[in-house]
Order: structure tokens, then C-alpha cells, then sequence
């Protein structure tokens, strides 16, 4: 029978000295799927895809390449191929020997390496480089290259480490739809390291939310963005209102008037609401809902295209709400009093 | 426009300031007079011809270009995966071993012959011999070979390398398609220096040298204790000619491959 998972790790860690990089970390990862780890700069994420790639060796536990026991195996033994931040791309060698490279060191034939580099040229979009040197290309096609440099090789698994990092916000766009495109067509895993929360929505069929050396949570885009375990995540994902609660006798928080039961606990717990679940009422009544609402006042008002950025405060908070642009706000004032209101689902009370 | 010219000026003063001992000799080797003289006194070829018949001159060119070639050979071969390991491994007592390979750049020359010398006594029972004077230029000219390489290691990075090792290539495929094309003009930089520094080199020389081994620069030195005339200019010229054909050399290869890259 065979694992559903090119990738198992398992309680995996990474010790620099006496600081843990990754700390005890278990994570399988399937065949063919885009999976993106996802933490901002010293969360591990980069430590993480180089324990794969072999680049370094892990200090604790087992990490399983294709169903086989890897901890120990050499970079040059693994059947990945990564795709580097800065390309990596080999500056002596012509676009043509940069792709051919793998293949050489497979043995493989003259004849049959030209017709293979050929194609993936032509798959590319390369074949007016193919003779250039890499300084003479632009950053896009650059990376072109050195994604081309890698899938020649048919890994089982291609590791990227923040490809798009160095490309302008419009070809970074076009590289994201591109590799989308490039996974449905070859099929293989997909493992994706970027400190973009919008790139790793966008593109992947799992996210892994790393902090401080360990897994935040594991989930689909719709889960993580939907669903976040904790506030870190929250705040991380998308746009979040986190706020701080104050811890009641009776196992309860309080935030925003309202009180809600965690248990007795010494923990602290942050009120967590996402902009766009914000309903904004200019009348200052209260209605008659079921709905949570709070007294606010008005500060700021944004437009941004395709909404509109309303800064109010509440209870000496401040708080953003996102309102559609169609929502008429032309006859708010700046300190004006009015109402929030959000559906009891949207809310969300979090470590 | 006034500070361009003076930096013209400034830049072409420099060069004269570099060059004109070596064009005062060059043309004192020509001289017909029997002494040292310049401007030279008539032209003639006849302090070379006596240079070439002195076969004992040649056999000192030759030495010395071997002792040079070799020590220069050794230390490359030494001094470029020690370099690459000093740039890419974080070690305890790694500054404390950079510091002392490039000891031997501050020691006095004379008291590193000296000291080299009674070294080799205690070891070998004839310590002027000819591997043993290898090994000392060895010491010289290894600095250098570290020197210019981890300077290019550190320069290149790690990831081109981790990338030859992520496409299949073990360490040494990894070192000699990747790392070595790309380091080259440190180590052919650093293997002029190193030749050189062999090449002139006395004060160790001297000390560790076998009554039959004379390296061109022992020999002159010898030369000029008890007469100076424009033979030794001559032999001086011949050495600068020489460096000057390797440098030219050299830097054609270095050129051609410049061009391809770019």
C-alpha cells in the first residue's frame, strides 16, 4: 500500500547552539498538493524547507522522502529539486547549460538532454535565452529559469523559498497565476515557504502557519482564514481587530460590553473580529437583532477602491471596519456617534 | 574640468612613480659602459649574451621557476579547500588558525628563515635540502592563496553551491563545475602573488638552500656583495620580462573568459 504522503516529518527539530530554529515539529505532507508555510522572517519556515532539501540536517527526529528514511540522505540524493530566493542561478554557465545541469550529472545522453532542455525551454517560454547568460535576463525570466532548472529534473517534490519575493507587485501577480498553472500541470508536491499571507491564500490547497520554530496551525486557505485557532493566526491571515479582554471571576471575558465564557483559566484571550464582518450604523439606536452591537464613534474615514476603511473607537479601542464602497458615508463626520453591529458567528475569543 | 586633469595627473604620476625604477633598469641593462649607468652609455646586447652563456644564470632561472611553480602548485592545492572551509564553517579556534596562516605576512623574512632552519634541524639530519625549501616557500606563498580565495568564497556565497548540490552534483562535481570556474581569478590572482613572492624571495631562501641550489635571487644577492655591473641589471631585466609574459599571459585567459561571461 502506498502513503498518500510524499512527506513525513515527525517531531522534527533544528538546534543552533542552544537556540532552537524549529522546535519539535510533525507534519505530513501529500502527494501533489501546493502547500505553503506561511510565518514572518525567524519563524522556522526557511530552516523547515532546507531540513527537506537536505541543506541542513536535523538535530531530533525523522523526516521520510517518499516513503523512505531521509534524515541522513545528502542534498545531491533527495528526489527534490528547489527553486531558491535569490535563483541561485549558475553565472558562468548559458541559460541552456543552467537547465542542462541536473541532467548531465544524471548521465543522461547529449542528444537526449538538447531535445529535453529544448522543450522545457520552449514550455517556458525561453528559447530566445537559451544561448544568453543569466545577468542578461530580467528577474521574471530569471525565474523562468531557475524554475525550469529545477522540474527538468521530474523531482517528486519542488521546494520554492519566497520565489516571488524580488519581482514587482505586477509580475509577482502573473508569476502566482504561472505557478498555479505549472502544479496543475506536473502534478508533483508543491512546497511553497513565503512571509506573504495573500500569495500563500491565493496559491495554496494547505497553508502551515509556522511562529517561533513551531506549527501554528495546519489548514486549507478557507480554514485558516475562516477557522484560526488562535489569535496569532488571525492577526497574521488577512486583516483581524485584535482586542484584549479583561478575565472575570466567573470564567467568563469581557470585551466590547459583552461577556463570554472560556472557563476558569489563567490564560489571556484577545477579542478577534475581521473588518469586513463589521456592520457600520450611522443611527445611534440600538436595534432590535440578535446581532452583537456597541456604541462607537467615528475617526477616520479611508476611501480604497473597492472599500472603504472606517476607523472607529469603542471603549477606548480603536477599531477598523471595512465598509463596501457602495455604503453611502457622505454624510458622516469625523467624531460622529453611530453603531457596530456583527452576526455572533463572526467573533471570535482566542489566545 | 581642472580637478579631472589633476586626477589625470595624480593617477599618471602614480604609474611613473611604479614604473620608472624598473624603465631605470631596463635601460641600464643596454648600457656599454662596465658600471652601473644612466642615462645608458650606447646600446648593446652584450650584458644579455654574457647573462645566457653563464649557464650557471639559466640553471638559477630554472630552479627558480621551479621552486616557484611548485610552491605555488602546493599552496593552491592547499590553500583553496582551506579557504572554502574557513568560509563556510563556523568553528572555535577559527580566527586563531585564520590569524596564524597569515602569520608568516608580519614576521620579519629573516627571522622566519632563521627559526625555519633550526625547525628543520631538529627533524631532518640535512635541512637544506631541496623539499625542505619547497615547504618553506610554502609558508610564504600559502597567505596569499588563502587570502585572495576566502575573500572570493565569502564573496560567492553558499547558495550556488547548495544549488549544484540540489541539481545532483556531489561535493567534488559541486567544486569543480561550479565553485572552482567561479573563483579562479582569486586563485590566479592569488597564484601571481604567491609566484612572486617565491619567485624574489632571499631571506628564507638563503638559509635553507643546499651548496648546489641557487635560486636566481640567492644568486644575485651573492652577485652584488662583490661587484656590480650591468650583468645583474640584466638579469634583473630578464625577470621582469618574464613576469611581464605571464602577466600578459594570464590575463589574455582571464579576458577571453570575462568576455564569455558577460
Amino acid at each position: 500500500m502506498t502513503s498518500p504522503y510524499i512527506i513525513e516529518m515527525k517531531n522534527v527539530s533544528k538546534i543552533y547552539g542552544q537556540h532552537p530554529a524549529v522546535d519539535n515539529i510533525s507534519l505530513d505532507i501529500y502527494q501533489g498538493e501546493f502547500l505553503s508555510i506561511l510565518g514572518p522572517s525567524g519563524c522556522g519556515k526557511t530552516t523547515t524547507l532546507r531540513m527537506i532539501a537536505g541543506f541542513e540536517y536535523i538535530s531530533k527526529g525523522t523526516i521520510m522522502l517518499d516513503g523512505k528514511e531521509a534524515s541522513h540522505v545528502p542534498p545531491y540524493q533527495r528526489p527534490v529539486n528547489t527553486v531558491f530566493q535569490n535563483y541561485a542561478l549558475f553565472p558562468h554557465m548559458t541559460i541552456f547549460n543552467n537547465i542542462a545541469f541536473g541532467l548531465k550529472r544524471k548521465g543522461m545522453k547529449k542528444q537526449e538532454i538538447k531535445e529535453e532542455v529544448d522543450e522545457m525551454l520552449e514550455t517556458m517560454g525561453l528559447e530566445e535565452h537559451r544561448d544568453k547568460y543569466p545577468t542578461q535576463l530580467s528577474g521574471g525570466q530569471q525565474q523562468r529559469v531557475a524554475l525550469a532548472r529545477a522540474l527538468i529534473n521530474k523531482p517528486k517534490v519542488l521546494l520554492l523559498d519566497e520565489p516571488l519575493a524580488a519581482l514587482d507587485l505586477k509580475l509577482r501577480k502573473k508569476m502566482q497565476f504561472e505557478l498555479k498553472r505549472l502544479h496543475k500541470q506536473v502534478g508533483i508536491t508543491f512546497i511553497f515557504v513565503t512571509h506573504d499571507q495573500e500569495e500563500a491564500l491565493v496559491l495554496s490547497d494547505r497553508i502551515v502557519v509556522m511562529r517561533e520554530g513551531e506549527i501554528e496551525q495546519v489548514g486549507t486557505s478557507e480554514e485558516i482564514y475562516k477557522d484560526p485557532l488562535t489569535s496569532y493566526v488571525a492577526q497574521f491571515i488577512g486583516d483581524a481587530n485584535v482586542l484584549p479582554t479583561k478575565k472575570n471571576n466567573d470564567g467568563t471575558v469581557s470585551a466590547l460590553g459583552y461577556d463570554f465564557p472560556v472557563g476558569k483559566t489563567e490564560e489571556d484571550y484577545h477579542f478577534i473580529i475581521r473588518p469586513e464582518h463589521i456592520e457600520l450604523h450611522l443611527s445611534q439606536n440600538k436595534n432590535e437583532t440578535d446581532m452583537y452591537q456597541a456604541p462607537i464613534t467615528i475617526t477616520e474615514i479611508t476611501y480604497a477602491g473597492s472599500k472603504q476603511i472606517v476607523e472607529v473607537e469603542c471603549m477606548d479601542q480603536t477599531i477598523y471596519i471595512h465598509c463596501s464602497p457602495e455604503q453611502t458615508l457622505s454624510n458622516a463626520n469625523i467624531g460622529q456617534k453611530a453603531m457596530m453591529m456583527w452576526k455572533k458567528e463572526h467573533h471570535k475569543i482566542l489566545k | 574640468m581642472i580637478g579631472k586633469v589633476a586626477s589625470r595627473l595624480v593617477i599618471f604620476m602614480l604609474f611613473l612613480f611604479l614604473a620608472l625604477p624598473l624603465i631605470v633598469l631596463i635601460a641600464t641593462s643596454f648600457t656599454e659602459a662596465g658600471y652601473l649607468s644612466f642615462p645608458p652609455e650606447g646600446f648593446t646586447f652584450k650584458w644579455y649574451l654574457e647573462v645566457l652563456r653563464d649557464t650557471s644564470y639559466l640553471d638559477s632561472f630554472a630552479f627558480s621557476f621551479y621552486l616557484a611553480l611548485l610552491a605555488t602548485a602546493i599552496s593552491i592545492v592547499i590553500g583553496v579547500p582551506t579557504a572554502q572551509i574557513l568560509a563556510r564553517h563556523d568553528f572555535f579556534g577559527k580566527r586563531l588558525i585564520e590569524m596564524f596562516l597569515s602569520s608568516s605576512l608580519l614576521l620579519p623574512q629573516i627571522v622566519f628563515g632563521v627559526a625555519l632552519l633550526q625547525f628543520f634541524s631538529y627533524f631532518v639530519a640535512k635541512p637544506q635540502s631541496f623539499w625542505v625549501l619547497t615547504l618553506g616557500h610554502i609558508v610564504l606563498t600559502l597567505p596569499y592563496i588563502i587570502r585572495t580565495c576566502l575573500a572570493s568564497f565569502i564573496g560567492l556565497g553558499k547558495s550556488l553551491e547548495e544549488a549544484g548540490q540540489d541539481l545532483g552534483a556531489n561535493r567534488i562535481k559541486t567544486f569543480v563545475f561550479i565553485t572552482l570556474p567561479l573563483i579562479k581569478p582569486s586563485v590566479i590572482a592569488g597564484g601571481l602573488f604567491a609566484f612572486a613572492i617565491s619567485w624574489i624571495n632571499v631571506e628564507v631562501t638563503i638559509f635553507l638552500s643546499a651548496s648546489n641550489q641557487m635560486a636566481l635571487p640567492v644568486k644575485m644577492f651573492n652577485y652584488v656583495q662583490y661587484n656590480v655591473d650591468p650583468m645583474i641589471a640584466a638579469v634583473s631585466a630578464l625577470t621582469i620580462y618574464l613576469a611581464f609574459i605571464l602577466i600578459v599571459i594570464i590575463d589574455y585567459f582571464v579576458e577571453l573568459e570575462n568576455i564569455a561571461a558577460n
